[in-house]
């Protein structure tokens, strides 16, 4: 130990000697101090779109387990409610009603979003208020007007079950607990990434992937500006922004719901009131109805409604046209098959 | 100095050393523990010129996406966290300063944090407006055809662009101002399609307006968080912690250096100490093994004399027995003698007879019974013949049984079970009937004349056991002898009617010694002797014994008493 300190200090001295020696030697070139990257120097722009990439360095076992979770009934208050009853895979994640309903069958307050590349997002629920995958999952789960049920339950449940705790054992070192149930749900989480979509081969060169229809759409979406939003893997879910910018959503719409105040409900900061997480435009074709309150049935509404209170204008029918034929190219796979 | 005053300092030395050691190894900063919390402030310190590099590019249009931002502010929770584990080797008042110090940081990150979301928020309705701005302006000036309203419109168009360019105050007011004038001359009279664009381009001025001053706000405020004092602030509480280890420990390594020689220098001494105790060890060594052989060697005289004592105590055991047998021997041989000396004297009166028969002739020796000679002359030929044989058969027996050799040879088991009741015919005859049932046994190789004694013991003891049981009585008792084959084994068993064994000797009736005759009639060696002897064969010797039944002896003798399962005799 002292020893080590003493040659660390050696190694450190001569390592300065060397570095000034080389430092004069090559007319002070080489310095340690990080220097600020001048604006000037970022000659290629960053464009608002990248394609997403595979999930990697997920364990294989943890995948499995938060699947099986997922799809648990027996976790839920009544054992009748899984995170897949309202984010259904083969519903691209979500439920394809405007409000999904929880465990004493009254309408939740937002429409719920897909799971799928729920790990792009930087965080979680319509008014962002977990900061991540596992802190989401305990969200649904212990609500009482979602799936009502207690920690307690849920670890009861899966000890009672041999094959599920056997799985724990194999995957975690410490076996069931209430954090290993979390990350299981979210490393399972992680893998609902959709890929290949049309719009990503384009991104990476094949033009002939999405039609002449999509390529103007894509250009309007970024002349309009629904880029400086939507923007990012996501196309979306790196951001908040307040509804209705342009114009007064709430007011045309009638009715204002404690769940309409957004992040407002986080921070009561009344400049957050009516903002919420930009929503991602992944596969949003596949996710109808749009909105936070699920009140916009088709796309093409919803690229009108989004035009009016965002960007403050009135698109053209055709134009309209392009952004969906766009927007559907944003459409991936989840294991192989389109969503 | 003495070795235990030597050896308590040494303890001490040594304890205090690893006391110090220990000490050092707790407050010694780790080399590598260090590098890592200093690699882990310099990363924060890169994620702040990160965030706030990113923050410019996205502020300036260089990126249309806020992943990096986003990825920033992932980094930064993730770093506070990792900031917040402490080297171990900082003392509790250093630790707390330099958490009191992260706190003062992370409050700003915190802020900053909050600050970024708001300005990523504004940022994208600024850019959204300009990008839009020119061709709302281009639609309502296309659309204007009153050339005030349209040079208002210029006028707007530039003080917008011009503010967003570089915002000096003034014109962000000038231009507020005239979207306020704008807005209330286009309020009523003008056509739908003219108003609708005007209005567009109003909005979308205003928007730039309000978010050009609020991005720019939330940026400045961004830019200018106080990043630096606190991350020196940290760095010297950290440093101060840190140098005050590096001290310490080399103190602590001067004063274990010392502690190092102190204490080989007692090693030393002690090493000395120890190769003289060494010489002195080997003498005493050598003095010892001398010893060791002189005792060795008397303990291996004192062996064999013991050996030498058993033999002769075994021996006087079996002169004993016979010389207990003597006068029953004795009275044996009286008998045919007796008969003998009559049969010769009758021969003598009538070898006279027939001497004087043959002088003077039968006819005038009318006093000579020639029948009566004739009939009883060779008859007491055969008597004194019978005598004469029974004596000898006594004496060869006798000889037979005080043979004196420990050499091992065949022995006829039966022969020998016949010799000995010969022998001790006189202990038996008057109190038991004897019988025989004696199976097919082999030649068993042995000391014959041990296992004769055995015997002999046996059917001896059976004899004194019968005669007590019948003492004073008519009653006579039985002894049965039996010898078979049982594999590789001959089994003899003598059995009594006697009274039995009482159960509070049988433990002990094989201790040499111990005896419940009265005195002359037996030492007591007997039965002990014959434990020995049958397990110098590799055999076993045991009893079953009922009161008021009998008891009968068993002795088990292996064909061939090899060496290999016989035990060494004992010493004692």
């Amino acid at each position: 130990m002292i020893l080590d300190l003493a040659r660390g200090r050696m190694v450190r001295v001569l390592g300065w000697l060397l570095l000034g020696l080389s430092g004069a030697a090559c007319g002070g070139e080489e310095r340690k101090e990080p220097e600020p990257v001048p604006m000037t120097s970022t000659h290629e722009q960053v464009g608002p779109i990248a394609p997403i990439e595979p999930a990697r360095g997920l364990d294989a076992g943890r995948v499995a387990l938060g699947k099986q979770l997922f799809s648990d009934a027996r976790l839920s208050g009544d054992g009748k409610l899984s995170c897949a009853s309202c984010h259904d895979l083969s519903r691209a994640g979500a439920d394809s009603v405007p409000f999904s309903v929880g465990m004493k069958g009254d309408a939740l307050g937002v429409n719920t979003p897909t799971v799928f590349n729920a790990s792009l997002n930087f965080r979680q629920f319509w008014d962002g208020r977990a900061g991540s995958l596992e802190e989401q999952a305990e969200g649904p789960l212990l609500n009482p007007h979602e799936m009502g049920s207690t920690w307690l339950k849920v670890l009861t449940c899966i000890k009672q079950d041999p094959r599920l705790t056997a799985a724990f054992t194999k995957s975690y070192p410490d076996g069931v607990s209430v954090a290993n149930v979390k990350d299981a749900i979210a490393t399972f989480e992680r893998s609902l990434v959709t890929l290949d979509a049309p719009f990503d081969r384009f991104l990476a060169g094949d033009q002939a992937a999405i039609d002449p229809q999509a390529k103007r759409g894509y250009e309007l979406f970024t002349s309009y500006g629904c880029s400086a939003c939507h923007q990012g893997r996501g196309v979306g879910g790196n951001m908040f922004q307040k509804l209705g910018v342009m114009a007064d959503y709430f007011k045309d719409r009638g009715r204002d719901t404690p769940a309409d105040q957004g992040r407002f409900n986080v921070t009561h900061d009344e400049t957050d009131r009516h903002v919420f997480k930009v929503p991602s435009l992944r596969n949003i074709a596949r996710t109808a109805p749009y909105l936070h309150d699920g009140s916009v049935a088709t796309l093409e509404e919803a690229i009108r409604v989004m035009a009016r209170y965002q960007l403050g204008r009135d698109l053209e029918p055709q134009d309209v046209t392009a952004l969906s034929a766009f927007l559907k190219t944003l459409t991936g796979k989840y294991e192989g098959r389109s969503l | 100095m003495t070795a235990k005053l030597s050896l308590a300092l040494f303890i001490v030395v040594a304890t205090t050393l690893i006391a110090a050691i220990a000490t050092g190894e707790a407050i010694a900063p780790n080399e590598t523990e260090h590098r890592a919390y200093e690699a882990r402030l310099a990363a924060r310190n890169e994620s702040d010129q990160s965030t706030a590099r990113h923050a410019l590019e996205s502020r300036f249009g260089f990126s249309a996406s806020y992943d990096e931002l986003a990825k920033d502010a992932r980094d930064a929770a993730s770093l506070r966290v990792q900031s917040r584990v402490v080297p171990g080797f900082l003392l509790a008042s250093e630790r707390r300063g330099l958490l009191a110090a992260l706190s003062k940081y992370d409050e700003l990150a915190e802020r900053r944090a909050l600050l970024l979301e708001h300005f990523k928020s504004e940022n994208a309705l600024l850019r959204n407006s300009m990008r839009y701005f020119p061709s709302a302006a281009a639609a309502a000036l296309k659309r204007s055809h009153d050339l005030d309203l349209t040079s208002q419109l210029v006028e707007l168009r530039h003080l917008t662009l011009s503010m967003a360019l570089e915002d000096d105050g003034r014109a962000k007011q000038s231009q507020a101002a005239l979207i306020v004038v704008l807005r209330e001359a286009t309020a009523g009279e003008l056509p739908n399609d003219q108003k609708t664009a005007v209005e567009g381009m109003l909005a979308h001025a205003a928007a730039i307006g309000v978010h050009k001053t609020e991005t720019d706000r939330l940026l400045r405020e961004l830019l200018a968080l106080p990043f630096e004092p606190a991350r020196a602030h940290i760095e010297d509480a950290y440093e101060a912690g840190f140098a005050r280890a590096q001290r310490q420990t080399h103190q602590l390594g001067r004063f274990i250096s010392a502690l190092a020689v102190l204490l080989l220098a007692l090693a030393s001494h002690a090493w000395l100490r120890l190769r003289r105790a060494a010489v002195g060890l080997r003498c005493a060594n050598e003095r010892l093994e001398e010893a060791v052989a002189a005792r060795t060697s008397e303990l291996e005289s004192e062996m064999q004399r013991r050996a030498q004592v058993e033999v002769e105590l075994r021996q006087a055991q079996k002169l004993e027995a016979v010389g207990q047998l003597a006068s029953g021997i004795a009275h044996e041989i009286n008998t045919p003698i007796q008969y003998v000396g009559d049969s010769l004297y009758f021969l003598r009166e009538a070898f006279k007879d027939v001497m004087h028969l043959a002088e003077v002739g039968a006819a005038a020796s009318a006093d000579v019974d020639l029948e009566l000679l004739k009939a009883e002359v060779p008859e007491a030929f055969e008597r004194t013949a019978d005598g004469i044989k029974q004596v000898a058969s006594i004496v060869k027996a006798m000889k037979t049984f005080a043979h004196n050799s420990l050499d091992k040879m065949p022995l006829d088991l039966n022969a020998a079970i016949h010799n000995t009741l010969t022998v001790a015919r006189n202990e038996y005859k008057y109190v038991a009937d004897v019988t025989t049932d004696l199976g097919p046994v082999p030649e068993v190789i042995c000391n014959a004349g041990g296992i004769r004694q055995v015997l002999l013991n046996l059917v001896v003891n059976a004899a004194h056991a019968i005669a007590d049981v019948v003492a004073g009585s008519n009653a006579r008792g039985s002894i049965r002898i039996a010898s078979t084959l049982h594999e590789q084994v001959v089994r003899i068993s003598v059995a009594d009617t006697g009274g039995g064994i009482p159960e509070a000797i049988r433990e002990r009736i094989f201790e040499p010694f111990f005896t419940t005759k009265e005195p002359g009639r037996g030492s007591g060696q007997g039965l002990a002797i014959c434990q020995s002897l049958i397990k110098q064969h590799g055999g076993k010797l045991w009893f079953e014994t009922e009161i008021g039944a009998g008891t009968t002896f068993f002795v088990e003798l292996p064909i061939n008493a090899d060496s290999r399962n016989v035990e060494r005799p004992e010493a004692a």
